[in-house]
This record gives C-alpha cells, structure tokens and sequence, in this order.
C-alpha cells in the first residue's frame, strides 16, 4: 500500500517534469562586456550543465566531430563549470564568500540550500565549499576562536539554525581532539619505527601504542595500516573531518 | 557578479517534486516519507539502522518480519546520512536514540552513505566528478575517491562506536546501481563499485563481526521504482532474500 502512494506520488509528478522538460535555456555569446569585464563567447565563457543530448549537439555545433574530440569538450566544460563554483575571493570574510557560492550554486543547479526544501542537501553543500583548498588554508591560518567564528559565518551562509550550528561546533571540537591524539600518535609511532629493526619486537610496541591512543578502535587503525593507509596523513578539512 | 544566459541543470528538479510528492504523503512537515519507527518490537535484539532504501516503503522489513514471525526494532528514516544532514536524523543518531530507547539490542541491520555520495551527485552539479558519463570512459576521478574515502572513516568509526556500545553483529548491506530515472541517478556505477568496496572495507576493518551484503549482481532495473534509486516490491523482496541467511543465525 506505501508503494502504491509513493508511486502515485511519484506518477501525479511525471506531467510536470514532461512539461518542463523542453524549458532548457541555451547559451549565447555576450556581445557586450559586463562591469568591465571581457566579452564571453561560448568558446570561453562558463559553460553550464545541460542533459547530455542538448551538449552533444551544442558541441557538434561548435565543430567537435570525432567521439574522443567530443569527449574532451564536454569533459572540460564540466570541469570549467566546477571551477566557476568553487572559485572564491580570500580577500573577502568568510561569510561572504560562503554567500558568493551560494548564489552559483543556485544559478547552475537551482539548489538553495538555505530554504526549508534546501534542508536535504544543505550539509553537503556546506561541506562542498568547505572542501575548497582556498577556503580551508583561511580557516587554518585563523585562531581557534576565529576559526570557531568563521565556520559559524560559513554555516548561517547555508542556512543552518543556531541549534545545528551549536552541535556542528561540539562535533568540531570532538573531532579536534581525535586528530590532535592522532597526530601524537602518528609522531610516537614514528619514533617507534626509527628505534626499532621490523620485527617482532616492534609489532608488539605498535600494538601497545595503538591500544593506548585508541582504545576499541586499535583493531581497526592496525588493519588500515597493514594495507598503507594512515588515516591521519589524509587532508584535513576543518568543520568536516 | 551573476553571468547571464546560463544554461540551467535540471537534473535536480524531478528529485525537489519527488520530494515534495512525498512530503504530501509524509506523516510531518518537513519530513521525507519513512516507514513507522518500531521503538518496541517482538524482537527487541535487532534493531535496523538506515535510508530510504529499507525506510521509503518499509517492504524490506516487512519481508524480514514475515520470515521471523514477528517485528524487529526500527529506526530507518529517509535522507539519513552517515553523520551529518539537516533533514532526517544521521544513521549515528538513529543509533544514538534506538540505544537510549533500550540498550540491550545485539544485532544491527543496516545501510548507510549512500545518501552521502547520491545527493552532491544528483542535487548539488556533482561537485566531486563522481557520475562517470561516457566521454569519461569508466574513469571515477580521484576527486571522488577522496570524497567517499572520507565516508569510509565515517562508517568505520560508526561501527567500532556501535561495537563499544555493546552491539555484538551487524549485517551491512551495500548499494546496487542506480538506473536512469526520475532522480538523474545514471552514471553512478563506478561510484557504487568504489563506494561498495569502501564500505565492505568499513565492515570488515570495524571492531564489530560484520557481514557485508551486496546487491549489486542481484538488483535489476525492474527490480528499481521510476525514480531510478529505490526498490521497487520485487527489489524489496530480493533485498530480503539476500539479508535473511546472514540474519537468521544470529537471532
């Protein structure tokens, strides 16, 4: 019976989506520059997502006729599109970079994560321009306090309550313990390492260290290093991992 | 400065109507339809944790409750992600609560990070390169797999913190590929190949005995409802089939 309602759920919105299916706006060359900026021509202007049948054909249009050729132009529009997004001003408050990329998050894809439909992908939003390497150096190079600031800034840009931003900074602060006793770790290890020959002997002086900073998590950090993965030389993104 | 004449990615709009379709049918403002919660159940030992794939229609438990004879604890809600998310409770809070509910429970069926890839992939202009489109020849960018390498952290860590707590089994199923639909979830596969592996990797590194399920060779299209992600009865049914041996001997 909740198969059937959320199919005809599902169906009742199959009209809709038809109906809207054919309002896809191209793009066209700009003639004029815009607040001084050079004239666009599709060639090097911003290129927009679109279904795949519309790009084939707009790259056919633009001369690209062999498959690996057509590969390459659509892959790289993608990629520009990608880097539009994730392009920010470091001269600018955290927060207002947080809005700049909001707005082009709307402009290429029509989610607004900061309206109550926006709720479903409002974290990974967020986490999206957290992930910018520009976004993450800034947030480094702050104070614990003003980073605790900035990353609040960030969040109300997306539009999180006071009470989701509230628990965000209490898992900020539990995983900056995880990785300040991962860190510890990693640098006795690597004492351990230099003074001792692999062996037996080191194994067991491993094993103790892991069990002291991990506690019921050591049997996990071994198996991880046994096939080279140190989870504390991974990138640190603040306010996500 | 806002560019003009931009072409706009509609993929993202069928899923907003999906949702909104489903928001109607919910029992809550605000709230992806789910599956009644079960905070007390005949069988008090398992406790499901989990998304929409077991908590849109519910017909995977179903299947499971008729197999045992009676219910099962459960705490499935749609939209779940590992950790984080605004909408629906975390699959880390769903835990959180069933415990503060009733501690005892010692076996755990459960999903978890699909939501995590699927929603940057489907909503956001897949910020991280996961869909493989065909100019891209099979190749998952590296981008993607930094991304669902984080996930596994998550998950890993999730299930060492359900071991401490006393949790003894889990049975982990993984995640079939997505068909083109309704949601614009085509082009995941190799995302669904790494992020499976990733996650069978989380199950089997975790503190907990953890059995990993895949429904990757099992799920077909017609097993998929006209959104292209969730199961349709047949999927729920063949979900079942898989999960009920690895569950069975542990009631």
């Amino acid at each position: 019976m909740r198969t059937l309602l959320w199919i005809a759920a599902g169906m009742a919105t199959i009209g809709l989506v038809a109906a809207l299916a054919g309002s896809i706006e191209t793009p066209s060359p700009r003639d004029e520059a815009i607040d001084g900026e050079a004239p666009l021509t599709i060639e090097n202007s911003r290129p927009s997502p679109a279904p795949n049948d519309a790009r084939v054909s707009a790259a056919l249009g633009r001369g690209a006729t062999k498959p690996v050729a057509l590969a390459g132009r659509l892959e790289k529009e993608e990629e520009e599109t990608r880097r539009w997004l994730m392009t920010v001003d470091p001269g600018m408050p955290l927060g207002t970079q947080a809005d700049t990329f909001v707005s082009r998050l709307i402009e290429i894809s029509d989610a607004d994560p900061t309206q109550p439909e926006g709720r479903l992908y409002r974290a990974r939003a967020t986490e999206v321009f957290l992930r910018i390497p520009e976004v993450q150096a800034q947030l480094q190079a702050l104070s614990p306090s003003a980073r605790k600031e900035g990353l609040a800034a960030i969040r109300r840009s997306f539009g999180h309550t006071p009470q989701e931003i509230a628990r965000l900074q209490a898992t900020d602060a539990y995983k900056e313990a995880r990785w300040s006793n991962g860190l510890e770790y990693m640098k006795l290890r690597q004492q351990l390492v230099d003074e001792h020959p692999e062996g037996d002997a080191l194994e067991s002086a491993l094993s103790n260290l892991r069990t002291r900073f991990f506690s019921h998590e050591a049997v996990t950090i071994a198996k991880e290093e046994d096939m080279g993965f140190f989870r504390y030389n991974r990138t640190r993104i603040l306010g996500r991992n | 400065m806002k560019t003009k004449n931009v072409k706009k990615n509609r993929s993202w709009l069928p899923f907003g109507l999906i949702l909104v379709g489903s928001v109607s049918a919910s029992c809550g403002l605000g709230v992806l339809f789910s599956a009644p919660w079960i905070t007390n159940a005949d069988n008090n030992d398992v406790v499901f944790l989990g998304d929409s794939i077991f908590a849109l229609s519910g017909e995977l438990q179903d299947s499971l409750y008729a197999r045992n004879g009676g219910t099962f604890r459960n705490y499935t809600t749609s939209g779940a992600e590992l950790e984080g998310g605004s909408l629906a409770l975390s699959i880390r809070q769903q835990f959180d609560r069933s415990v503060s509910d009733n501690p005892r429970s010692r076996v755990a069926v459960m999903d978890g990070g699909g939501n995590d890839i699927l929603i940057p992939a489907v909503s956001l202009f897949d910020p991280y390169d996961c869909k493989t489109q065909w100019y891209e020849f099979g190749r998952l960018s590296q981008r993607c797999k930094d991304f669902i390498d984080d996930i596994y952290i998550d998950a890993v860590n999730i299930l060492n913190d359900m071991s401490a707590a006393g949790l003894r089994d889990v049975v982990y199923l993984g995640y079939y590929y997505p068909k083109g639909g309704l949601l614009g979830a085509d082009d995941l596969d190799e995302a669904v190949d790494y992020g499976d592996a990733t996650l069978e990797r989380a199950c089997r590194f975790s503190a907990a005995r953890c059995t990993f399920v895949d429904p990757r060779s099992t799920i077909r299209n017609s097993d998929i409802v006209i959104d292209g992600v969730h199961p349709s009865s047949s999927g729920s049914r063949k979900l079942a089939d898989l999960i009920w041996p690895r569950l069975a001997p542990l009631l």
